[in-house]
């Protein structure tokens, strides 16, 4: 179980971290109204203002920003229009579906007519160079 | 809500880059040292997130938690790939320097700014995020806590940890 001076700290921490993103960092108070703690609370909180100054916002310059936008931009509108054309792939008539595959089967057996006469003739032809 | 008209609307998802593009890049800009690879990692980012946007379901935790995952992974990824920890940029530094400092004083701050943020680096990832989402971003320990998946008591600890174990590097190196 966490001792209560410990919790008393995270919690003097904490709240000088939110002091420091405010611009406020002035710790005596804080510090005044625990003094068991002074010595390593004032330790971690004066790391605590190094941090603060080091880790500042920083910002990406203005025309990286515009041009990944518009890279985006332009992204999400090709991902849209595919999107867009994917049901109408789906949207075709039965009726064209069964002219298709009818269409499909006629071709097949022509195709396997065609083989089996080719086939024969082949046949046949061989049959006579073996009996001559 | 703008994130479910940015899964059909290409403007909607334009307005919600420019809502999180600075935060993103800030992120990732202190987890790598490099204003160049951040660039790279923010762009990556956002295409993946327009790759994967629809799959997103909002359960109460904001849209920032979502794309800080998207970018923690790839910042991962970029590290394991690269095995290398850059310092962060002279520019950087340069500009985070005090108005009036002699060159040797600002030289000081300098070295003294760049053993710290070395120090940061060295941190694992969930502490090297929580410090720059409260530094770097100003956000409350709760925001924090959404981000990261865990309480604001939790973080308050998790910081309360990472100062220690930071001073305890610093020392170990002579900048304490």
């Amino acid at each position: 179980m966490r001792r209560r001076s410990d919790q008393k700290l995270i919690e003097l921490l904490a709240a000088q971290a939110d002091n420091l993103i405010q611009g406020r960092s002035d710790v005596a108070d804080m510090l005044a109204s625990c003094p068991e703690l002074a010595g390593e609370a004032e330790s971690l909180m004066a790391l605590a203002a190094r941090l603060a100054g080091a880790i500042q916002p920083v910002r990406p310059n203005e025309a990286y920003r515009a041009h990944l936008r518009e890279g985006l931009v332009q992204a999400a509108q090709r991902k849209q229009a595919r999107r867009a054309m994917a049901p109408q792939r789906g949207r075709v008539p039965r009726w064209q579906w069964m002219l298709g595959a009818a269409a499909v089967g006629s071709a097949v057996s022509v195709l396997g007519v065609v083989a089996y006469r080719l086939r024969s003739r082949h046949g046949g032809r061989t049959g006579q160079v073996f009996s001559g | 809500m703008l994130v479910e008209r940015a899964k059909t609307d290409p403007k909607a998802f334009g307005e919600l880059y420019e809502r999180y593009v600075n935060r993103i890049y800030n992120y990732i800009y202190y987890r790598v040292g490099d204003p160049s690879d951040a660039e790279d990692l923010t762009a990556r980012t956002f295409f993946r997130a327009l790759d994967h946007i629809d799959r997103y379901v909002d359960r109460g935790i904001p849209f920032s938690a979502w794309l800080y995952r998207i970018a923690h992974n790839l910042v991962a990824n970029w590290h394991r790939d690269r095995s290398r920890h850059k310092m962060v940029s002279l520019e950087g530094l340069l500009r985070l320097s005090a108005p009036g400092d002699s060159p040797e004083r600002e030289a000081e701050r300098n070295e003294e700014r760049d053993a710290l943020l070395a120090a940061i680096r060295r941190l694992p990832p969930d502490r090297q995020q929580l410090l720059i989402l409260k530094f770097g971003e100003h956000l409350s320990n709760y925001e924090i806590g959404q981000i990261m998946g865990r309480t604001e008591g939790a973080i308050k600890s998790l910081y309360h940890r990472t100062l220690i174990a930071l001073r305890e590097d610093l020392r170990t190196r002579g900048f304490e």
